[in-house]
């Protein structure tokens, strides 16, 4: 078995490789690498879950591992990719507001920040253990970055992404700071995968026109079946 | 137990529906939905011992029967109006006869979930259940599936959903205040109330400040507030009723609940000029944007952001007394504003726009739509405060707890009044005074049965309430003041 020591470093660089990621999804234009840039941060986010669960000795950490797994890093962007697949548009070229390099520059202030102001707040965690804060900070970290990625970019699919990486940064948040029971953990999976579902239907919508929305939802079988489950 | 009847009746509803084909069975089990929902909420109410014996899903006090009560007759109201409405929107194909059962088991399902989120007894569950609501209001706002529409519900989704994130560090940060040394911890709202003065208080106020975010946008609460008039003004009528009346509610309870939370320990007077400065900004924008409205349900939305920063200025103020106007302000407000809503809904079916985007031409108002017309009026009174409707006696007192605090407060609020009335009534008398050119004028609009007796109604018990103490509200409003959390003299 992985012993302590190991799964401290291993966790680290966990930890570094999701904000690597989180700047990939600041500045990717090519949409199929976003689908697989945010699959590979759910992995790591897998990674990590599976990490503390060694460090801490709890089971539950395995289920939520287990079902991140199932929904964020196959589910979801096997859906967005049949979407666009259907929408025919590779490349999301423009953004708002930030272009890339100063997003990122303003992403480096956000994670300072963030560090600062929990190293107030969250000062007990930080003397009691270091990775922990460290983790909770690069949660809320990706948390920004996600939010970042929502307003800078400029179609509705692509902002479902940086939606979807902000769910991360909550989710990794919640790993490190505490555990939350079980069953909200699942439930709030459920009710995104329901928000990931409407939403995507309406991108489609917004991304291509109506009449061919129309035709869309019907070759689908989404209008009739998907939408009424939610 | 009588709560179980509320998922049970859902369950029969939704099965029900599901098998039907044509509209007029499938609204009227949206109104059978909606009134059996208010029956059960006035059962409970009538029985004060069944109120702790529910399930674990359930918590019962006066605050959330308040909230009920007010979401069961604004959803039966609606689901009534909505019987002629809806018709008349297949009838001219602005909605697709397939989507009448996606319409209306979302209907079904907005009323479910935000009864579950007022009962919620755990401030998880509450998250999850709001959370909730913003998707299935969005379905319903998308429902007509025209460009703007989807427009409108993604904006509503993308914001409403990334503040409620937010909210959601703002629940782990709860619940790591309330976790014990041996990892349990609870999140009920009442748990929370009775410890929430020992625990730290910096991570109290980080965590309020994480958690107002999202609620703050669920209530339209400036800067958050971009998605609200898209949304409630391109919904069909029914839908911009209740989302105007019953879900800018539910983040509001949310807000109540934390206010009282806050109010245990020594970051209150923080929190609560928080509050007030938001509610200040809120009520600006808004009352400044009424200005330049061209639109009926646009400018009726701005009103209920208006509102609703005047709202958080009320829970910012604190005092019982204020909250106690607050409450009354909230009754008032959802049954006026849906009486304003089913109005303009009216209007917008006689005076719709052909041309994709355009506004609606309103002109000969008194000659073709008297009834709609006289109810507009009547609740343009009303919402801006005069005197006989409710709204000025929930204006009146909450303005003079915050003048305890500094005179400031209702002198700049009162002028901001004034400018949202003028708003109002410039509208109005722009409206007025058009007449269409010989043969311009489009067919005269029969109002359904359907459509008028929700607006008689709300309007009768707005004058109603305006006019007298029902016997018992002053006592439960008092008692649901007690259950946030803040009691003293005063009441």
């Amino acid at each position: 078995m992985i012993t302590n020591e190991v799964a401290v470093s291993l966790l680290r660089i966990c930890l570094i490789l999701v904000l690597i990621s989180a700047a990939c999804l600041l500045s990717t234009r090519n949409l199929s690498s976003l689908v697989r840039t945010y699959a590979l941060q759910s992995l790591i986010l897998v990674a990590i879950a599976l990490l503390i669960g060694v460090l801490e000795q709890k089971s539950i950490l395995i289920f939520i591992a287990i079902l991140t797994l199932a929904s964020k890093v196959i589910g979801i962007p096997w859906f967005i990719r049949i979407i666009q697949q259907r929408i025919r548009i590779q490349q999301d070229l423009h953004f708002h507001y930030l272009q890339p390099a100063s997003a990122l520059m303003v992403s480096i202030l956000l994670i300072l920040l963030v560090y600062l102001c929990f190293l107030q707040v969250l000062h007990d965690l930080f003397t009691r253990n270091s990775l922990f804060f460290l983790g909770s900070v690069i949660g809320v970290s990706l948390m920004l970055m996600g939010l970042i990625a929502i307003f800078s970019r400029q179609l509705a699919i692509t902002k479902v992404i940086g939606y979807l990486s902000m769910e991360n940064g909550v989710l990794l948040f919640g790993l490190f700071v505490t555990e939350l029971p079980f069953i909200t953990e699942f439930v709030i999976m459920v009710d995104l995968i329901i928000l990931v579902l409407l939403t995507t239907i309406l991108t489609v919508g917004m991304d291509s026109s109506i009449d061919a929305y129309m035709n869309r939802l019907k070759e689908f079988h989404l209008w009739s079946e998907e939408e009424v489950n939610a | 137990m009588i709560l179980l009847l509320y998922p049970v009746l859902t369950v029969l509803i939704l099965l029900l529906q599901g098998v039907q084909h044509s509209h007029r069975p499938m609204s009227l089990l949206g109104v059978l939905h909606s009134a059996g929902t208010l029956l059960i909420t006035i059962l409970i109410i009538a029985r004060p011992d069944e109120w702790s014996s529910g399930s674990p899903l359930f918590m019962v006090d006066h605050l959330n029967l308040l909230m009920m009560l007010i979401t069961g007759v604004i959803f039966t109201c609606a689901s009534i109006y909505a019987v002629g409405y809806i018709e008349g929107l297949v009838m001219t194909g602005d909605l697709n006869r397939r989507s009448l059962r996606i319409f209306y088991i979302g209907f079904s399902l907005l009323l479910f979930v935000t009864t579950m989120a007022f009962y919620a007894p755990n401030v998880a569950q509450f998250w999850i259940f709001a959370e909730l609501t913003t998707v299935f209001s969005a379905v319903l706002v998308a429902i007509l599936a025209v460009k703007e529409n989807i427009d409108a519900s993604l904006k509503y989704i993308f914001v409403c959903s990334t503040s409620m994130l937010f909210s959601f560090i703002g629940v782990i940060f709860l619940f790591e205040l309330m976790r014990q040394p041996d990892g349990t911890g609870s999140l009920d709202w009442q748990a929370i109330l009775a410890v929430a003065s020992s625990r730290d208080s910096g991570m109290l106020a980080i965590a309020c400040i994480f958690f107002f975010i999202g609620f703050a946008a669920k209530s339209g609460i400036v800067p958050l507030h971009t998605w609200l008039p898209e949304a409630h003004a391109k919904a069909p009528s029914a839908v911009s009723a209740v989302l105007s009346g019953v879900v800018l509610n539910v983040g509001m309870y949310g807000i109540l609940r934390m206010t009282g939370i806050v109010h245990q320990t020594s970051i209150a007077s923080q929190i609560s000029l928080i509050l007030i400065l938001f509610g200040m900004l809120t009520m600006s924008v808004a009352c400044f944007s009424m200005l330049r409205q061209k639109g009926t349900k646009r400018m009726i939305a701005f009103s209920s952001i208006e509102n609703m920063g005047f709202l958080l200025l009320a829970s910012g103020v604190g005092t019982p007394v204020a909250l106690f106007w607050m409450l009354y302000h909230i009754i008032g407000h959802s049954v006026v504003k849906s009486g304003l809503f089913f109005s303009a809904g009216i209007l917008h079916r006689q005076y719709k726009s052909h041309t994709a985007g355009g506004e609606d031409h309103i002109a000969d108002l008194f000659r073709m739509q008297p009834f709609a017309a006289a109810a507009f009026i009547i609740g343009s009174v009303a919402i801006i405060g005069t005197p006989l409707f409710p709204l000025f006696l929930s204006k009146f007192g909450i303005l003079l707890e915050a003048g305890k605090l500094s005179l400031y407060i209702p002198l700049i609020t009162l002028l901001l009044f004034a400018l949202a009335g003028a708003a109002i009534f410039r509208f109005l008398i722009a409206i007025m005074g058009e007449t269409f050119a010989a043969g311009e004028a489009p067919e005269q609009y029969i109002v359904p049965v359907w459509m008028k007796a929700p607006v008689v109604f709300l309007m009768a018990l707005s004058v109603l309430m305006g006019l007298l103490m029902l016997p018992g509200e002053e006592a439960f409003l008092t008692a649901a003041v007690h259950d946030i959390g803040i009691s003293g003299v005063g009441l």
